[in-house]
């Protein structure tokens, strides 16, 4: 089972338009995609593939769940705090960081993005959350939600194979990131699930030749300006 | 004495940001606000475990002293004293009342 999830805005906003969510939620995402360009509009994931794309892709993921718009907004701009490019302090989440994004898609919305920014996601903190899903509450569910859409978008087409560091993501999934699976079952997406261990089967058996695979191990900015003289 | 009163009819209940485990009959708590890590003995556990913001501290506290055949005043107190830990580490409030029916899962 293949499902393609959105790449760009408009696919996603006719994704969504299908699926049902409400003319003012279209208007909603539309406006957070707005910020999403400002926040991540010249940086890319390892791969090389735009930030923007992995966004939506994530964003794209939570519509085919039936996903609140809320929680679709937050996968959006789930990496806001991380990479996300703020005229402001670059470090940390200051207040005004906080306030620039509260003022532009809401006190909800805002709250899940620092809330996932907070999420511990790592070798050890996974198979504690693993181990005690059932302790979590709504609120976090939706946030490991998003956190496995963003999983999901990001092994998609052996994307992680063009990382620099593939052999230890390969590793990664092995030892960790394999646990994803379970659960998504076990929080009530098993089509999610099945997804992410389609994902990561394909990404421990697929090859993509030496040349296309990048140097970079983590998200990276391009710094357009300034322009060079006389073009 | 009436503050040690006033404590005791209040409602020790987990906060919503911590998911715990049990390895080997020990808590592991995590904070999910700050990704810290805390570990609790079979004794906290069982108090972890009680703490869901129904119970006032007096019914944990007689609950113990019965489970772990110990003496209600000394339960009394290291109750207390375990509950000010988790409040100051952000993992557990104190309720003035218990938690509302329609919060409950």
């Amino acid at each position: 089972m293949s499902i393609l999830y959105a790449q760009t805005n408009i696919q996603l906003f006719n994704q969504l338009l299908k699926a049902g969510y409400s003319r003012t939620d279209l208007v909603r995402v539309r406006k957070v995609y707005e910020l999403a360009m400002d926040l991540f509009g010249g940086t890319f994931r390892a791969s090389g593939k735009t930030f923007l794309a992995h966004a939506v892709g994530t964003a794209s993921i939570l519509g085919s769940l039936h996903a609140r718009p809320e929680v679709i907004a937050a996968g959006l701009l789930h990496a806001t705090y991380t990479y996300g490019e703020f005229e402001a302090a670059r470090d940390g989440i200051p207040d005004a960081k906080r306030r620039q994004v509260r003022d532009a898609v809401g006190r909800e919305v805002e709250d899940l993005v620092a809330r996932f920014a907070a999420f511990p996601w790592n070798r050890k903190s996974i198979p504690l959350i693993h181990g005690g899903l059932e302790t979590l509450s709504p609120k976090y569910r939706e946030i490991l939600l998003v956190r496995l859409a963003n999983e999901l978008e990001d092994h998609l087409d052996l994307g992680v194979l063009y990382y620099g560091n593939a052999r230890q993501r390969r590793i990664y999934i092995r030892s960790v990131l394999y646990r994803t699976v379970d659960m998504a079952k076990r929080i009530g997406f098993p089509d999610l699930g099945m997804s992410l261990r389609e994902a990561f089967e394909a990404v421990a058996s697929g090859w993509i030749p030496s040349q296309f695979k990048g140097r970079r191990y983590y998200p990276f900015r391009m710094e357009t300006y300034p322009k060079k003289e006389g073009r | 004495m009436t503050q040690e009163k006033h404590k005791l009819s209040r409602y020790p209940k987990r906060l919503d940001h911590v998911v715990w485990k049990v390895i080997d009959g020990k808590g592991i708590l995590l904070n999910l606000e700050n990704g810290a890590y805390f570990e609790i003995d079979s004794v906290g556990l069982a108090i972890w475990q009680k703490s869901d913001g129904r119970a006032t501290m007096e019914e944990i506290s007689q609950w113990a002293a019965k489970e772990f055949h110990a003496k209600a005043e000394r339960v009394s107190r290291d109750l207390a004293d375990f509950v000010v830990e988790l409040k100051r580490r952000k993992l557990a409030e104190v309720r003035a009342n218990p938690v509302p029916a329609s919060d409950r899962s």
